[in-house]
C-alpha cells in the first residue's frame, strides 16, 4: 500500500516546526471528522454528501503526498455521482494508514 | 489588496493564510468556513480580492459567485480541475488554482493579477468629494447614501440629464445626481470621449459610426461637430 509522508508539509513550513505541527494538528483533527461524517452520508446512501467527504479526503492524501491514492479518490469521487462504488475498497483502506501516519506524528 | 479567503477546510484557510501573509501586498481581512458568512461580511465590507473554495457544503463556491451582487475579483481554489473551464467564464475569476497548493504557484497568482489590474495610466486618483470615488479601473457612485461598484471598462455611454447622469453599462443603468463634467474628468481618457454636449461614449463599444452619430449597441449618439475630428484620431482607421 502507498504509505503517507510529510514533503508537502515540509516544504511548505520551510523548517518552522510549530507550523508543521500545527497543520498536522488540523489535518489529524479534520481527517477524523471527514471520515466520520464520510461514513454516516455512505451508510445512507447518500452519495452527494458522501462524495463531498471523498473530496475533502483526497485533498488531505494530496498533502500527504499519497498521489496514487488521490488519483483513485478521484475516480471514487466522480463515480459516486453515479452511485459507482468501484473504488470504494481501496479509498477506505487508506483511511487507518493515514490516521495512524497522523497520529504517530 | 484587502482580501478574504472562503473554504470549508480549516487546513486550506491556514494555508492560504501563511502564503498571503507573505506578500505583503495581501492584506487578509477575514476568513470564512462558510458561504453565507463571507456573504454577510462582502454586503459591509470593501473587499478586493477573495480567495475561493468550489466545493462547500450546502453553499457552493458558484452559488455564492451567483449571489453577490459585485463580486471582488476571485481565484478559485480546488481540488478539482473539471470546473476550470467553468470558472474562467466568469470575467472576475482570475485565476484556478488546484489543491494541494505551491508557494510558487501562489505567487505566479498575485503576479498574474498585478499584471492585469496594472494601474492605468490615466485613471484618476481617489476623489474626496464622496461623489465617485475610483480604484484602478472601478469606479464608485453615490446612489440613496450607498456607494454603488461600476466596472470602468463595462460602460457604455453616460448621459447627461440635467443634474444628473444616466451611466449605462452592459448588464444595467444608473442615474447619478452629478455633473457630465466631473465624471468626464474621472474617466480614463484613452477609452472615454465626450462627442456631445451631454453624451460621454466608451470608444471600445463603438459598433459603427456615421457622419454625425455613433451607434453603441442600439442607441444612436449623436457627435458634434466640434468633436468630430477628435473622434476621428482616436479611431483606428484603414
Amino acid at each position: 500500500m502507498e504509505q503517507p509522508n510529510s514533503s508537502y508539509l515540509d516544504a511548505f513550513a520551510k523548517g518552522d516546526e510549530a507550523f508543521k505541527k500545527q497543520l498536522l494538528d488540523i489535518l489529524r483533527t479534520e481527517l477524523v471528522e471527514d471520515i466520520d461524517l464520510y461514513f454516516e452520508n455512505l451508510n445512507k446512501k447518500d452519495y452527494p454528501q458522501a462524495k463531498l467527504y471523498v473530496h475533502r479526503i483526497k485533498h488531505k492524501m494530496g498533502m500527504l503526498g499519497l498521489e496514487k491514492s488521490y488519483a483513485l479518490a478521484n475516480k471514487y469521487e466522480i463515480g459516486l455521482l453515479e452511485s459507482d462504488l468501484n473504488q470504494q475498497q481501496y479509498f477506505e483502506s487508506m483511511l487507518p494508514i493515514m490516521t495512524e501516519y497522523l497520529n504517530s506524528n | 489588496m484587502k482580501s478574504i479567503i472562503v473554504d470549508d477546510e480549516q487546513l486550506s484557510r491556514e494555508i492560504i493564510r501563511h502564503m498571503a501573509d507573505q506578500i505583503p501586498a495581501i492584506e487578509i481581512v477575514g476568513s470564512f468556513s462558510n458561504a453565507m458568512q463571507a456573504i454577510k461580511f462582502l454586503n459591509k465590507n470593501e473587499v478586493e480580492l477573495m480567495f475561493l473554495d468550489i466545493h462547500m457544503p450546502e453553499f457552493s463556491g458558484f452559488d455564492l459567485i451567483e449571489t453577490i451582487k459585485s463580486p471582488p475579483k476571485i481565484v478559485m481554489i480546488s481540488s478539482d480541475r473539471n470546473f476550470a473551464v467553468e470558472a474562467y467564464e466568469y470575467d472576475f475569476i482570475v485565476d484556478y488554482i488546484v489543491k494541494p497548493i505551491e508557494f510558487d504557484r501562489f505567487k505566479k497568482m498575485f503576479e498574474r493579477i498585478k499584471k492585469r489590474y496594472a494601474k492605468k495610466e490615466n485613471v484618476a486618483k481617489p476623489s474626496t468629494n464622496g461623489e465617485q470615488t475610483i480604484t484602478d479601473d472601478k469606479l464608485y457612485v453615490n446612489i440613496d447614501r450607498r456607494l454603488v461598484k461600476i466596472d470602468i471598462p463595462s460602460i457604455d455611454i453616460v448621459e447627461a440629464k440635467g443634474d444628473y447622469i444616466k451611466i449605462k453599462t452592459d448588464k444595467k443603468n444608473f442615474v447619478v445626481h452629478c455633473p457630465l463634467k466631473r465624471i468626464e474628468e474621472k474617466l480614463p481618457k484613452d477609452k472615454f470621449l465626450k462627442v456631445h454636449r451631454s453624451f460621454v461614449i466608451n470608444i471600445d463599444k463603438i459598433v459603427d459610426i456615421e457622419d454625425n452619430s455613433v451607434l453603441i449597441k442600439r442607441d444612436v449618439i449623436p457627435v458634434s461637430k466640434g468633436n468630430r475630428n477628435e473622434l476621428r484620431k482616436r479611431l483606428n482607421l484603414l
